[in-house]
């Protein structure tokens, strides 16, 4: 089970905070994300290191998606 | 050139006289506006004085973006010599005064002397008039907004002053409409200095643009193109909230005084609970983004939120509800204290009562407690006089090595960006060039992208791209920032924008090349003003170095001083600047500035 959670605006484009995706073997990030899902301006953290959306999942692996920022 | 005034405002408030000045067209070339003038009218004039005497001066700056039909382009910057810092201080506004200035046929307005008696300044297009204030005296914020509103009408463009900028509080900021507010170096403690407790502003002119038809077209298509951003919804929905729940999951949330980075009440004031609790939404004029969002606090009143202030009065006091946090934020407002650095001092207060360095018992999330503490800062008595000065000064006086969880650089406390576990934020504060505040670069987002351990040039080079596009370009120009990151506005806009205003073309080159201009000056103020600024100016509070936070999944990461070290000299050779951090001849040469060399004795 992939944990995939989403931070800021990016929770509109999946629809959810969290989800958990069940694969068998690695895949990449963008085939378990939605197509329409944006592919600049975000911060992807796999297991807590920085990632991208070619990156290779394993079915157990937490994913953290989030907007970059600019702060308050 | 157009689409400025041309003309700066001075008002004298010992001998009540007041004058225009011609803006000479080569300043705004050179310094662009806001930011740009407010350093440029400062280094001419306002030299080794004392900050709270009559003679200091404090500017209040626009530039040829500000006030126009623009988005997000109701900004203004107040500046001064900092009683805070000592150094050069400032800070944006977003206000109606902004667009009235304008209007009123100016760019700047200068305020220097002392009233022998409180008053405000009332400026109506070619009238202006120094009226007298002891009915305002000693009203809150909210009070006084009120009453000047009734005077003069409920659209002018207030800029003012609470009790604690009176009493010369030199974390004290200032206050428009309700909520907004700018200028954390102490600009409300200079404004008190002087007996002013408010301008108001009204201007029935127009800004004379170059090409307005070219800028109405653009206007309407940026508009457009902000509202049709993915990014959009949300942001309308949490704005700046929204950062809370992301620091809390990069373990940067400032909490118990910057000593963890992540919160267990942090569910308890997110983002998420914010749009719960919202009864209305305000924002700067001029903006379609508009990000402040009012809540009802605990005790029934209007609160404005967003997330500096509820980041440093929430975890970083332990306080463990969103309405409790809007209550001591609507206090800040009140008494005109920035809430940042009134966070801070705070944490620091209860830190120091933790240790037994205080008499005073006062423990993390004491809410009534922290109220109190609230009233005697602003007051400066009792616990709070300790706090007059902000956090750098009562370490010294505290001592017991307090300095370390001090959280300041350059006596500017800290907003709410935890960085034990980023370096290349801790550099963005560090070089910042008011002390530690984040609107000058937030590499933060960059780093927890890319690499957050490491310490590498390419990162320093971010920290420069940034401060040049937002310290440099953003603050002069003067517009707000968020709409470029927040939701993906396009910076190739501004040079469009710059063009149908003033008739010229300037590239994100030239515009960069002005930014360090105006940071070579405003190093070169510190120096002038403060002769033993050096290196160790440029760096963060000890606790980065030297505690690592106890939670979250980065516990045990803290800053490496000897790698941080060699970043700050890599960010001096960059920016041309010497291994003290002062501009080298050459630089200053290069940028136009080389008279400036010489009263910094190079
Ligand atoms: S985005 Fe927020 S701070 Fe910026 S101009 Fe709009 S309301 Fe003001």
């Amino acid at each position: 089970m992939v944990e995939i959670k989403f931070l800021g605006y990016l929770t509109d484009i999946a629809g959810v905070r969290k989800k958990e995706v069940f694969i068998e073997s690695p895949k990449p990030l963008k085939d378990i994300l939605p197509p329409s899902f944006p592919d600049k301006n975000i911060i992807i953290l796999i297991d807590g290191k920085p990632g991208d959306l070619e990156t290779f999942i394993s079915p157990d692996q937490s994913v953290t998606i989030m907007p970059i920022l600019s702060g308050g | 050139m157009k689409g400025y005034a041309g003309k700066l405002l001075r008002v004298n408030l010992s001998d009540g006289k007041i004058s225009k000045e011609e803006i000479p067209e080569s300043m705004e070339r050179e310094f662009l506006g806001g930011r740009g003038f407010a350093i440029k009218l400062l280094w001419d004039e306002v030299k080794k004085v004392d900050p709270l005497s009559e003679k200091n001066k404090i500017i209040f700056s626009t530039g040829p973006l500000s006030g126009q039909l623009l988005p997000s382009s109701g900004k203004m910057v107040i500046a001064s010599k900092s009683p805070l810092t000592g150094g050069y201080g400032d800070g944006n506004i977003g206000t109606m005064a902004s667009v009235h200035l304008r209007k009123a046929g100016y760019d700047v307005l200068l305020v220097e002397g002392k009233s022998e008696k409180p008053c405000y300044l009332f400026i109506e297009d070619e009238r202006a008039e120094i009226l007298d204030a002891s009915e305002l005296w000693g009203k809150n914020t909210f009070e006084s907004q009120d009453l000047l509103e009734k005077r003069h009408g409920k659209n002018s463009g207030i800029l003012l002053i609470g009790p604690s900028g009176e009493n010369l509080i030199r974390i004290s900021t200032v206050l428009s409409q309700r909520g907004r507010a700018g200028g954390r170096p102490g600009m409300g403690a200079v404004m008190g200095s002087k007996n002013l407790k408010a301008v108001v502003l009204r201007g029935t002119g127009s800004i004379p643009n170059f090409d307005d038809e070219k800028l109405k077209e653009y206007a309407k298509k940026a508009y457009e193109e902000i509202k049709g951003k993915a990014a959009y919804p949300f942001w309308m929905r949490q704005g700046t909230m929204q950062v809370f729940e992301w620091c809390n999951e990069n373990n940067c949330l400032p909490t118990y005084n910057f000593r963890e980075g992540v919160f267990e009440f942090s569910k308890e004031m997110d983002g998420y609970v914010l749009e719960k609790l919202e009864v209305d939404r305000k924002g700067c004029p001029m903006c379609n983004m508009q990000c402040g969002h009012i809540v009802k606090d605990i005790k029934g009143e209007r609160a404005e939120l967003d997330y500096e202030n509820v980041g440093m009065l929430g975890p970083n006091l332990g306080m463990k509800t969103l309405a409790e946090v809007a209550l001591l934020n609507r206090m800040a407002d009140e008494w005109g204290l920035d809430a940042i650095s009134l966070g801070s001092c705070i944490g620091f207060l209860m830190e120091a009562s933790e240790k037994g360095l205080i008499k005073e018992r006062i423990s993390w999330g004491d809410f009534e407690g922290t109220q109190r503490l609230i009233r005697e800062i602003g007051m400066g008595e009792g616990v709070g006089a300790l706090m007059t000065k902000g956090v750098k000064s009562a370490s010294e006086e505290m001592g017991k090595d307090s300095h370390r969880w001090a959280m300041h650089v350059k006596g500017l406390e800290v907003s709410a960006y935890n960085c034990h576990a980023c370096p290349g934020m801790a550099l963005a504060y560090g070089t910042s060039p008011i002390g530690a505040h984040h609107k000058d670069a937030w590499v933060i987002a960059w780093e927890v992208a890319t690499d957050r351990f490491s310490y590498n040039k390419e990162k320093v080079e971010k920290v420069v791209e940034f401060q040049r596009i937002r310290g440099g370009f953003f603050e002069s120009a003067t517009v707000c920032r968020l709409p470029w990151v927040e939701v993906s506005f396009g910076l190739d806009w501004y040079p469009k924008f710059l063009e149908a205003i003033t008739g010229y073309h300037r590239d994100w080159e030239e515009l960069y090349r002005i930014g360090d201009r105006i940071y070579a000056l405003i190093r070169a103020y510190w120096k002038r003003e403060i002769p033993a600024f050096d290196r160790s100016w440029d760096y963060p509070p000890g606790r980065w170095f030297e505690e690592a936070p106890s939670q979250g999944k980065l516990k045990g990461i803290k800053v490496d001083r000897e790698k941080y070290d060699q970043m700050l000299s890599w960010y001096y050779e960059i920016r041309g600047w010497d291994q003290n951090g002062i501009p080298s001849k050459e630089t200053l040469n290069r940028l136009g500035l080389g008279e400036v060399s010489k009263e910094i004795s190079l």
